[in-house]
């Protein structure tokens, strides 16, 4: 009872017009930033913040977030059309999505994200409300032993995100964690394989590898052979899921929410490493895994609703512990203070219009999202239409672009372009640049929460199994990596990885 | 290449307009603030009011840069490197830039690359332990670390910050040894601290929340004077360790500005200080103004890069050489 | 050579001279590891991948060909042009701002790799840079670079 007078309350703010109309803004401006690459949330909320000065704390707050979540939704489109993932988590949407926009399916690619993104929101929403303040305590028991098991499990789906040689996929995921390690270390402050290049301090920037690596490269090998490009202009068939895509969709979505909303609540790149591991559990799941990496639809609903999920996860630590999981949810930390709030524990019982405000409007915004989407995707489809000739100088441009915006930095467009040429290479000797990237996210994580567990355990390694949580997900990691060598699952892990040898 | 084609065009923009004496009519253009934060920290939002509040006594937009990394470091840098001393570009100098070169080789040298404007504020630092923990004041927790060395852990926000170095110090002089643990930033030490990960963390405001929800109890404070919000809560001063650490920071151009050029913005960001937007940022976050003129901050500056090296001596992180 | 060979011994060099610079970098204790222990294991690691994927080589595992088979077919020097052309836009963004970079970088790419008309490549390249100029620059204020002109 308490919940729906609390739920009524945070409805008659949220339906207030001008929370509408702010509502409704910012998920504008969010898909906006979502669809072009490269400017995240984080520029554009940074942007809007002063903005917000002026206009009551329940209205900032509401638009600030519906730029976050707006922001999510639209990060697939560029992926799924040509290839480029605006943010690491749309770097496994990348490899099916782009496959069906090949084959003509790009309208179903992007109507299944958009669908997926809606059903994830809003069951993300609907678990903010019920179980957010035991969820968050629970996020607590993770600490740096957990973090890193919790790593070794991501890193360990690896074998499941390459349909080549999996020697090579584990080469690709050690050059990923070599350079996710660029820059001060940051236990100790020393540099570390920076070349005393003051770029390189903060290390590489996962824009422009993952523009290079995916977007450049891609152009690239398509100049080289004229043949073969047309194929995914001339081709568009439905632009719907069918009655068969939705079947095929409806349990990777529902897995993926889960799976990205309790990540979600955890502290540093839960969006990632849930989108990746949606992608290795569907792929391991499927009785068909020889079809990911070549235009399954499953391999774009599971990873889409799982970073969509996560979105919404990250505000739960935020508005019940004052934590923020993230970079974006520090931002609207931020926001918050300044107009005189102060999320955490005492949120919910000091200024229950606010917090329940901001949850209803959050269901609000994930419909306006919807009804923004849908209509775009016939035009987003009709993109591929225009020539290829036409199309590459324009995406090259839009690389470009979105790395120089997303740091500032000119370094970072010749980065994205050696990584542009280094993808294109790797290519043609069978090397899959999406083990790099996880690899390249997680690294630095293990490795930090490695040194730390190890700093508080007094150097003894038992921590990790002593630990309930930390022995689970290390047990799970054995399990994958132990399964091929376990002869009734050869078979089936061989189709999975081995195809080409 | 790139410089001679810069040069080439600077050079055919010379001959078509005549520039000006560039410090009579400063300024003539926007400034860009170099922020070494991410955006929406509390740093970079306090620093977001002192630049509106500033920039109505220069006349000129003040447009925030954010350029993080290297604990603070990177911004002033990357300024040092690259800009050019014309007044129109300018850095928040954290205490960092005086502490790092140090620590590791940096780019740039504090006592040579900088012209320091003038210092602006001050953190308020704190220690905190969860609310159900044993130790009801500092007194008792440093009781326990000497009797137990190396089992009491600590959260901060990153090696070789103020709150790493003070703790060290605090160590040093009681003769005990603590487990340092560095995290990234306030979320990490807060959710540390609440999962019982480390026994404490030393940190900026970010527990304010947690401690007035009684989820944290916060130990001591770390300024000169007890805090307005927490009055109940001791100094370190207080509790006879002698040590005041707040991590004041300031505004600095790169080397060689012409004081006149100095002194406007000197002015102007002075001016700013005063209005109510800044003060309410700082009571928002839990700072304190600390102002210190031009010559004052310079003086402040070669005493705090020679402070710093004996502290980063005694604690054995200098580097190697 | 063939390419897996190739390969491998790149990622030999590779792996071995990050172990041996992670030494340099110190590996520290179990106790207190250093900041080359993880840097360690990754390039021993490499190593020894490399050293599995050159020893399926030697025993005539993989495809067989030489490096210069995979580019039968292909035209690399287009490729190749956009790379050059690519490299000049970055170096040019920041002396001649965005406007005429971009402009001439698109006009560049639009005639000289698959030629397409001269006007309608101009009229491309104009109107997408001040597009995309006004979408970045003006509407979401995230500054792009202004060049000697100003603008």
């Amino acid at each position: 009872m308490e919940l729906i007078d609390s739920l009524l309350l945070g409805f008659s703010v949220a339906l207030k017009p001008v929370n509408l109309l702010y509502c409704f803004g910012g998920v504008f401006v969010g898909t906006l930033i979502g669809v072009l690459p490269g400017i995240g949330p984080v520029a554009a909320m940074s942007l809007l913040l002063p903005a917000t000065f002026a206009i009551p704390p329940e209205s900032a707050i509401i638009l600030m977030a519906g730029v976050y979540y707006g922001s999510m939704y639209g990060g697939s489109t560029t992926a799924i059309l040509v290839n480029i993932p605006g943010e690491a988590a749309s770097v496994v949407t990348c490899l099916d999505g782009y496959q069906m926009a090949r084959q003509g399916r790009a309208g179903p690619a992007l109507g299944i994200a958009a669908m997926g993104s809606f059903i994830a929101g809003t069951l993300a929403v609907a678990g903010l409300m019920l179980v957010a303040p035991w969820l968050a305590r629970f996020a607590l028991r993770f600490g740096p032993a957990e973090y890193f098991s919790l790593m070794v499990l991501g890193l360990s789906i690896l074998a499941y995100l390459s349909h080549g040689s999996l020697v090579k996929a584990v080469i690709m995921a050690a050059v990923g964690l070599i350079l996710g390690l660029v820059g001060l270390d940051s236990i100790t402050a020393v540099p570390r394989l920076t070349f005393d290049r003051m770029e390189l301090v903060d290390g590489l920037g996962l824009v422009p590898i993952v523009m290079g690596l995916f977007g450049v490269a891609e152009i690239l090998a398509n100049l080289e052979q004229e043949v073969k490009r047309d194929i995914f202009a001339s081709r568009i068939r439905n632009l719907w899921p069918s009655r068969e895509d939705w079947r095929r969709s409806a349990g990777p979505l529902a897995r993926g929410s889960v799976l990205g909303f309790v990540l979600g609540i955890l502290p540093g790149g839960g969006a990632v490493i849930s989108s990746f591991i949606s992608y290795g559990l569907e792929k391991r799941l499927s009785r068909t895994p020889e079809r990911f990496g070549k235009g399954a639809i499953e391999g774009v609903a599971g990873p889409e609703a799982a970073n969509n999920a996560a979105a919404g996860g990250g505000f739960i630590p935020l508005l019940t512990l004052g934590i923020p999981p993230n970079v974006v949810m520090a931002l609207l930390l931020g926001a918050f203070i300044v107009h005189g709030l102060q999320p955490g524990p005492l949120l919910m019982t000091q200024n229950p219009a606010i917090f329940w405000g901001i949850v209803a409007s959050m269901y609000i915004g994930n419909l306006m999202l919807l009804v923004l989407n849908l209509p775009l995707i016939g035009i987003w489809v009709q993109l591929l239409r225009v020539p290829y000739r036409i199309l590459f100088p324009l995406i090259l441009m839009f690389c470009v672009v979105g790395v120089y915006t997303s740091s500032g930095a000119i370094f970072d467009v010749y980065l994205m372009i050696a990584f542009g040429i280094a993808g294109w290479l790797m290519r043609k000797l069978g090397y899959e640049p999406a083990p790099l990237v996880l690899a390249f996210v997680l690294g630095p994580m293990l490795e930090n929460n490695l040194r730390k567990a190890l700093l508080l355990a007094h150097g003894d390694f038992a921590t990790f199994v002593e630990r309930p949580i930390s022995a689970t997900c290390l047990g799970v990691a054995a399990l994958l990596l132990l399964s091929p060598l376990v002869p009734r699952w050869r078979a089936r892990r061989n189709t999975i990885a081995l195809e080409q040898s | 290449m790139i410089d001679r084609r810069r040069a080439l065009a600077l050079a055919a923009l010379a001959t078509l307009a005549a520039v000006p004496a560039a410090a009579d009519t400063y300024p003539s253009k926007a400034v860009t603030f170099v922020v070494p934060w991410p955006a929406g920290g509390s740093s970079d939002l306090t620093m977001r009011a002192l630049a509106e509040a500033a920039s109505k006594h220069l006349g000129q937009p003040i447009v925030i840069e954010n350029r993080a990394g290297a604990s603070g470091t990177a911004g002033p840098a990357v300024m040092a490197a690259s800009a050019k001393p014309d007044g129109y570009t300018v850095a928040q100098m954290p205490i960092t830039v005086f502490r790092l070169p140090h620590m590791v080789k940096t780019s740039f040298d504090p006592a040579k690359d900088f012209t320091y404007i003038l210092n602006v504020t001050g953190y308020t630092f704190g220690v905190v332990v969860k609310a159900d923990a044993k130790w009801q004041t500092f007194d008792e927790l440093m009781a326990d670390a000497k009797a137990n060395p190396g089992k009491i852990s600590y959260g901060t926000p990153g090696a070789g910050t103020s709150l790493h170095i003070t703790m060290e110090q605090i160590a040093a002089a009681r003769g005990l040894k603590f487990t340092h643990v560095p995290f990234k930033g306030g979320a990490e030490t807060n959710a540390a601290v609440m999962g019982g990960h480390v026994s404490a963390v030393a940190d900026s405001t970010g527990w304010g929340a947690l401690v007035d929800a009684k989820e944290l109890r916060l130990l001591v404070t770390w300024g000169a004077e007890r805090t307005r919000r927490w009055p109940d809560v001791p100094t370190l001063k207080e509790l006879g360790y002698g040590i005041v650490s707040n991590s004041p920071f300031g505004i600095a151009g790169p080397k060689g500005m012409d004081p006149k050029v100095v002194k406007v913005l000197h002015d102007a960001f002075r001016k700013g200080m005063a209005e109510p937007v800044y003060a309410e940022a700082m009571r928002k976050f839990d700072m304190e103004p600390f102002y210190l003129s031009t010559a004052d901050y310079d003086r402040f500056a070669r005493e705090t890069i020679e402070q710093e090296r004996k502290l980063v001596d005694m604690l054995g992180l200098a580097k190697k050489s | 050579m063939r390419p897996d060979l190739a390969g491998g011994v790149a990622w030999l060099a590779a792996g071995a001279w990050m172990a041996w610079e992670a030494c340099d970098l110190g590996l520290g204790s179990a106790h207190d590891p250093g900041s080359g222990f993880v840097l360690f294991w990754a390039g021993l690691l490499l190593a020894a991948l490399a050293l599995v994927q050159l020893a399926t080589a030697v025993r005539g595992g993989g495809d067989g060909a030489a490096i210069g088979g995979l580019w039968r077919g292909a035209d690399w020097r287009k490729p190749l042009l956009a790379v050059v052309v690519l490299a000049g836009y970055a170096a040019a963004l920041q002396p001649l701002g965005f406007l005429v970079s971009t402009a001439l970088f698109l006009l560049i790419l639009l005639l000289a790799i698959e030629p397409t008309r001269p006007p309608v490549a101009v009229l491309l390249a104009v109107g997408t840079s001040a597009a995309v100029w006004g979408l970045f620059d003006r509407l979401l204020g995230v500054g792009l670079p202004r060049g000697v002109l100003g603008f």
